[in-house]
């Protein structure tokens, strides 16, 4: 018997092998690529919303401080007019400045500006029946036509705030975002009350 | 016979589809744009009222770029009044982009009976308009010139003069006019809709001779067809109050009943004597 050595059989096997691992590789690469590109865009995704939602903080906090600007104006005008109400004024300029003081944080705003808003509403019911010249007058109609309407423009921001939050919530709590989310550390923002 | 159903299935397809993208409502349950400067969904204006106001914003539009659009609601859906305006605007995107100066009057008219209704009423300024219509300008304008028809159930003239009164406070300023977006084939189609119509006619007509030949010599009748919805549609979406389709639909019809239609329809004055053959009279006898 004669054993020859099937050259070409060898080199196709190992070619076969090489072959084996060059898919492999390959395939790793691209699982390996795939999975780095869609963290890097998740991950911007998430920081964009987050930035977004955090913008609109900002708005929040911009019209309030434009209804916190508008309130000595009130007082003004309405210290010549009214001589009962000196206690709702004392107290609707004492929230202005506990306002002013505060630090930032949303719970403790939040105490304040309902507080507010339910002194400035003593106030224009009080107005409305038993002042009737100050309630006629274009100086304290113009005055509370800007604040009812920066009221509103803090509704509306809230809800822009809040519909932004949950968009970030979403994407956050939502598959690949909750990995990446995790992995970086990022945390559920909370909606306004 | 296959072919016949299955012709059927795709016009009535086509049909369907027209329908859902005609009615079409966004998820919010808010209307969706209509395309009209005035849009009286609560019916309170007749028709030329309608039309009037509509020229009025029009004309405004024209001379300053600025969107008044007047908005009638008996349905708020669920929002209030503020709100719903303030979701509206934004879907709506009314006002240019670049300067934000578009306004909204929303009219909320509620029936309380036979008798008595309530309404309600609010201007949502844009943001670029902030500076000169501020809110108390706003207020004045809605009590001394807008409650003072409404209150006497006269809602056209207190919207009129509401327009009126707020371009005139708005129409000196500089600040409000949009430097324009370039060239837009739609805002062209809408104010050229003859000039878009005859080349959408035309193609129409061809297609439509197209498919009457496929049907003739048994070929295959989809792709004219498909042409002829793509035209519809493409015309659909180049104007949305459907003055490009309207031509482009007479065009089509105008030419078609002009080039081909018309040798059917020219009638002679030959006479018979009653000379021929039937069946009927052979089995008489």
């Amino acid at each position: 018997m004669e054993y020859v050595l099937d050259e070409e059989k060898v080199i196709r096997m190992s070619m076969q092998r090489n072959q084996l691992v060059c898919f492999a590789l390959v395939g790793l690469l691209l699982v390996g690529g795939g999975f780095t590109v869609m963290t890097i865009t998740t991950y911007n995704g998430l920081v964009a919303s987050k930035l977004q939602a955090e913008n609109k903080w900002s708005a929040i906090q911009i019209q309030y401080e434009r209804k916190i600007e508008l309130i000595p104006q009130l007082v003004d005008l309405v210290e010549n007019y009214t001589e009962y109400e000196q206690e709702t004024l004392e107290l609707i300029v004492t929230l202005r400045t506990q306002w002013l003081n505060l630090n930032g944080s949303p719970s403790e705003q939040a105490n304040v500006s309902s507080e507010l808003n339910d002194a400035l509403t003593t106030l224009f019911v009080a107005i409305s029946e038993s002042y009737p010249t100050l309630y006629a007058s274009v100086l304290y109609q113009e005055l509370f036509d800007e604040i009812t309407g920066t009221e509103n423009r803090i509704t509306m921001a809230k809800l822009d705030y809040n519909d932004a939050v949950t968009a970030y919530n979403t994407q956050l709590a939502q598959f690949p975002g909750n990995i990446v989310g995790s992995m970086f550390g990022l945390q559920p923002m909370t909606l306004y009350g | 016979m296959f072919r016949h159903v299955r012709m059927k299935m795709l016009i009535s397809a086509a049909i369907v589809c027209a329908f859902f993208l005609a009615g079409a409502s966004s998820v919010n349950g808010l209307p969706s744009y209509t395309g009209y400067f005035v849009n009286d969904f609560a019916y309170v204006l007749t028709y030329s009222e309608d039309v009037s106001l509509e020229y009025l914003c029009e004309e405004i539009e024209e001379l300053t770029t600025v969107e008044i659009f007047i908005v009638t609601t008996d349905d708020l859906e669920g929002y209030d009044l503020n709100e719903y305006s303030y979701r509206l605007f934004n879907q709506w995107g009314i006002g240019k982009e670049d300067v934000n100066n578009g306004l909204l009057i929303t009219y909320y008219y509620e029936d309380i009976n036979e008798t008595h209704y309530a309404y309600d009423f609010r201007i949502e300024v844009g943001r670029g308009l902030e500076g000169i219509i501020t809110d108390s300008v706003a207020g004045r304008i809605g009590r001394d010139n807008m409650t003072f028809w409404f209150q006497y159930d006269y809602i056209y003239e207190g919207l009129y003069e509401g327009v009126v009164e707020l371009y005139n406070t708005f129409k000196d300023d500089p600040s409000i006019i949009s430097g324009g977006t370039g060239f837009n084939l739609q805002i062209w189609a809408y104010e050229n809709p003859l000039l878009a119509g005859i080349p959408i006619g035309v193609a129409l007509m061809v297609s439509w001779t197209w498919m009457q030949f496929s049907l003739a010599y048994r070929r295959q009748t989809l792709v004219p067809l498909a042409v002829t919805v793509g035209l519809v549609g493409f015309a659909w979406w180049l104007d949305s109050t459907l003055q490009v389709m309207f031509y482009a639909v007479a065009i089509a019809l105008g030419v078609t009943v002009t080039l081909r239609g018309s040798s059917r329809f020219r009638s002679g004055g030959g006479r018979t004597e009653g000379g021929g053959w039937s069946t009927y009279l052979m089995k008489r006898r």
